[in-house]
Parts: C-alpha cells; structure tokens; sequence
C-alpha cells in the first residue's frame, strides 16, 4: 500500500469521526469526567495523609491525567470492533480485492479514528505542564522519553488489536478477548492505578508480559520517575514485544486468510 | 493462455457448526458441537475466454458466489486448479488485484458514513490513479449513471439502486480487464435493471474487458452474456453459448425444471 493510500484513508478515518460531532463530544465529556472521577477518589484516599504509595497530592493529578490520555489514544475498540465483525460477517473480503496489506490499512484507520483526540490530549498534557511551571513531570528530559514510550505503546497496541481481528479466523466469540484484554489493561497495566502499588509478586509475574509497557512505561516517562536505564530496558522489551507480535501477526494472516469463508453473499 | 479464466475439477467444503433451536439445542451444541461439511461447489471445470461476457445461474446457495470468491481469489479451492488472467487467483499478487474489480450486491466496499467521493478518491490512490485521471474517470462514470449530484452525500443516506451504482463505478475506476458482477440488480426496479444492464453493455464495448455476471434474473443474461454456466447442488450442468441454450427449447425446459426443484426442496427443507 502507497504512502498517498494511507494518508487517505488517515483522512478518510478522521472525516468519519467527524460526521458523528455529538458522539465525538459526548465522548470527549466523558473522558473529562472520567478524569475529574478517578482524581476525586485518589485524591481523597491522599487527603490527610500527605502522601500515599509514594505518590503526593499533586503527583497524583498528573498520574490521573496521563493515565487518561494513554487510555485513550491506545483504545481502539471501534476500529477493532468493525474489524472484528467484518471478519465475522464477511466484510473483510474488500481488503482482499484490493492491492493492499491489512495491517497498514488498519493502522492507517486507527490512526485516524484517534487523530483529532490524540492531538487534543496531548495539546492538553503541554498546556497543563506550561501551567505547572518546572518540575520532573514531563521536563526537558522527560518529554523526549515520554513521546519516545507513546508511539512504542500504541504500535505495540496496534499489533494487540490485529492479532484479535485475525483470531475471528477462528474464534467465534472473539469479542471476549477484547474483553479479557480490557480488564488486563484496568488492572496490570499500571494506567488507572500506579503499577508501583501492585503487590511486588504479581509485578514480577506482569514483566513477563507486555501489560507493563503498555502504562507504566510512558505513564512514568511523562512523570520523571524512571531511570533513563530502566527506560531504555523496557524500550528493548518492547522491541522484543514488536518483534515477536510482527510474526505472529505474520503467521495468523497467512493461515487465518487461506481458511477465511466470506460469509453471507 | 487463451483463456482469461481456467477452472479444473474445482472444489470447496465448508464447516458449519449446526445446532436445534432453542435453549436446549444452545446448550447441547456448547456441550457437544456439531460440525458438517456442506461442499459448496463440486469438480466444476470451464474455461472463460478473454473479452467474454459469461453469465451464471443457479439457485440459491448453489454454488454461484463461491465459484466467483474462488475466481476472484477471495477463496482457496479445497481441491483443483484455477487461474484467473494468467494467475493464482488466491495467491493474490497485487498486479492481479489491479487487473480485477468486483461487485457484490449483498456487501459494500463503499465508506457508508462520508459521501462516496471520499471512497473514489481512495481506490484511486490504491490503485495508484493519476488524481487529476481518477477525478475524470469518476465524473465520466458518474455522468454515465446520472450520480453527479449525488458525489457528495453519505453513502448510507443513498436509495439501494444509487448505492449499487455507485459500488459499481467504484469497482470500475481502475479499468479492470476482469468486472465480477454478483447479482447486481438484486432489489432494483425495472428502471435501475434497465440502466445498469444498459451501462455494462456501453462499458463492455468500450473497454473490451471480460465480464462475469451471474444474477436470478435471466432478462440479465439474455441481455448482456454470449456464455452461460448454470450450476446446480454444486455441480456445472451447463457451459456453453446463450444462443444455444435459447434455441434448443429441451435443454431449456430441463435447466429450468433443475433449477425450480432445487429451489422448492431448500423452501421445504428451511421450513421442516
């Protein structure tokens, strides 16, 4: 697929988004709320002690705020749901009439289905750190790390979701792997609670995984808290991550195209 | 090779789970999943030659669109050969891909939420179109179907016969050697019947490309075809010419009695 192919559909991705202003609006409100909601519970376990699980009253703000933002720029489930369901249902054979690669198509979908918000977030992150004056929370040091971690997190989120449309080559009820996913990222990834308040065994057992690097390992960047070594260790455990992914995703295309059906017409 | 399209004792299976209605059937198919073979098209051989117009009739679920998945490479054959233009259907080389366009009544490749120049301006970029030659070709198909005014509404806002129109200009615009039409005239009226029959047979002449249709309409292959295949249970039970499948009133009768049988065994069979 050319560079001009993908730029398209980017566009073609965003103006979609766009038809729909109210959904668009709706959502963004309720992930200013879901910010505004999970700091009021935080910041309320904080109050009166000054501190907790190494965290400070502000530290936390920022750690609810970037939690958010990776979240949201990392979720695809719309794309991933249609995706999804045109495997299921028979849709998927436009891909395979036309001279393209699926995974670059789908990137170039869910670049654009996240673009207009991804933007705005991370406009929101530079306006919030502008405010907050000096500081480890995304500082000359930082930010590279962070940007660095953010596009690492999204490719390797990327490869996630494409390995759970082609499982619909197979799987019946292959939304209960996007479900499965969804709970992994809530509870080890270290975005919606600090990955340092996980119990030190579980931890452990999480770094055979990728869910610490789809949180923890920007969501800390941004705050100033890792070692540039410890930055640069999960870095190479992403690449790993991608690599390992890249053939899977590789292998399930092949064997999940040839036994596709086209259902229905 | 001749031939545009060459098909050997060309098969597919498929395995569909099965189970009775109900929550009683629910639960014994999660308990013990039943899972048949249906074999969808059975040792069919034939050969297409290049600039043809070849219709296919069968009945429901006889075997037409997955013989056209195969033929378009959307399928791998279960056993047999097939080439299409000179190539591997299924192995899908893009050169392949440039040289074939397909419509499917039953499914869009259209965008439905952005109008469908959008999705125009895209397959031009992936098949690598000039802009300024995609915009001309899509205002050339355009003014073909009457669409002009319609570039530029949602796809899902369009009526079934503008839709269908528009996913034939969108197959249409990298000028393909080989146009796959599955059933294209399903749910229109006379009127969108008349204008897109119509619209294959200017195209046909003009672009000298080959043309597989198949459709429940035989007004449409009498119309458009020079060949004909009927596949029935699977099986190919007819190729040859149009002309002769008119004239020889026998063959006829006995096609069509074929095809009715087939038809009322699957009405009774879907209301046992």
């Amino acid at each position: 697929m050319n560079l001009r192919a993908f730029v398209v559909v980017t566009r073609n991705s965003v103006l979609s988004e766009l038809e729909y202003r109210f959904n668009y609006f709706m959502w963004l409100l309720s992930s200013l709320i879901s910010v505004a909601m999970e700091s009021a519970i935080l910041l309320l376990a904080v109050k009166g002690r000054g501190e907790l699980g190494g965290f400070l009253e502000t530290d936390l703000w920022k750690f609810v705020l970037i939690g958010i933002t990776i979240r949201t720029c990392t979720g695809q489930w719309k794309v991933v749901g249609e995706g999804i369901d045109e495997v299921r249902e028979g849709g998927f054979r436009k891909y395979l009439l036309q001279p393209v690669n699926y995974p670059t198509y789908f990137v170039a979908r869910a670049l654009g289905d996240k673009m207009t918000i991804t933007l705005l977030l991370l406009f929101g992150l530079a306006a919030f750190k502008y405010f907050d004056g000096p500081g480890p929370f995304l500082s000359m040091t930082a930010a590279p790390m962070f940007l660095l971690s953010f596009i690492g997190v999204n490719i390797l989120t990327w490869q996630i979701y494409l390995m759970m449309i082609y499982g619909a080559f197979w799987i019946d009820e292959t939304h209960f792997i996007q479900i499965a996913f969804n709970i992994g990222m809530a509870v080890f990834s270290g975005s919606l609670l600090p990955f340092t308040w996980l119990p030190e065994g579980t931890r452990q057992w999480v770094a055979f995984t990728p869910f610490q690097l789809l949180g923890d390992w920007p969501i800390r960047s941004a705050l100033g808290r890792m070692s540039f070594e410890e930055f640069s260790f999960l870095g190479g455990q992403a690449l790993l991550w991608m690599t390992i992914f890249s053939l899977l995703i590789w292998l399930m295309g092949r064997a999940g195209i040839r036994r596709y059906e086209a259902f229905g017409g | 090779m001749d031939h545009g399209i060459v098909a050997k004792q060309l098969s597919r299976s498929f395995f569909r789970r099965e189970r009775s209605g109900g929550l009683k059937g629910a639960l014994k198919s999660m308990l013990r999943p039943q899972v048949k073979e249906k074999k969808a098209v059975m040792d069919v051989s034939f050969t297409v030659p290049y600039g043809a117009c070849v219709g296919l009739i069968g009945a429901n679920g006889a075997g037409k669109t997955t013989l056209l998945k195969m033929i378009a490479g959307l399928l791998h054959p279960s056993s047999g050969e097939i080439h299409t233009l000179g190539y591997v259907p299924y192995e899908r080389d893009h050169k392949f891909l440039k040289k074939i366009g397909m419509v499917m009544g039953q499914k869009s490749q259209l965008w439905v939420d952005i109008p469908a120049i959008d999705t125009f301006q895209l397959l031009g970029a992936i098949y690598d179109l000039d802009p300024k030659h995609c915009a001309a070709r899509v205002q050339e198909l355009a003014e073909l179907f009457g669409l002009k005014e319609l570039l530029g509404v949602q796809v899902r806002r369009l009526s079934l016969g503008e839709r269908m129109k528009m996913e034939i200009v969108a197959s249409l615009l990298h000028s393909p050697s080989l146009l796959i039409l599955d059933e294209p005239t399903i749910g229109l009226d006379l009127l969108a019947k008349e204008t897109i029959r119509s619209f294959i047979n200017t195209y046909r002449s003009k672009e000298k490309s080959t043309i597989i249709l198949s459709s429940h309409d035989m007004e449409d292959i009498t119309e458009l075809c020079d060949h004909l295949l009927v596949i029935s249970r699977g099986n190919l039970i007819y190729s040859g010419s149009v002309a002769d499948f008119g004239q020889d009133q026998n063959l006829k009768n006995k096609v069509l009695e074929l095809l009715k049988d087939e038809e009322s065994t699957k009405e009774e069979s879907s209301k046992k």
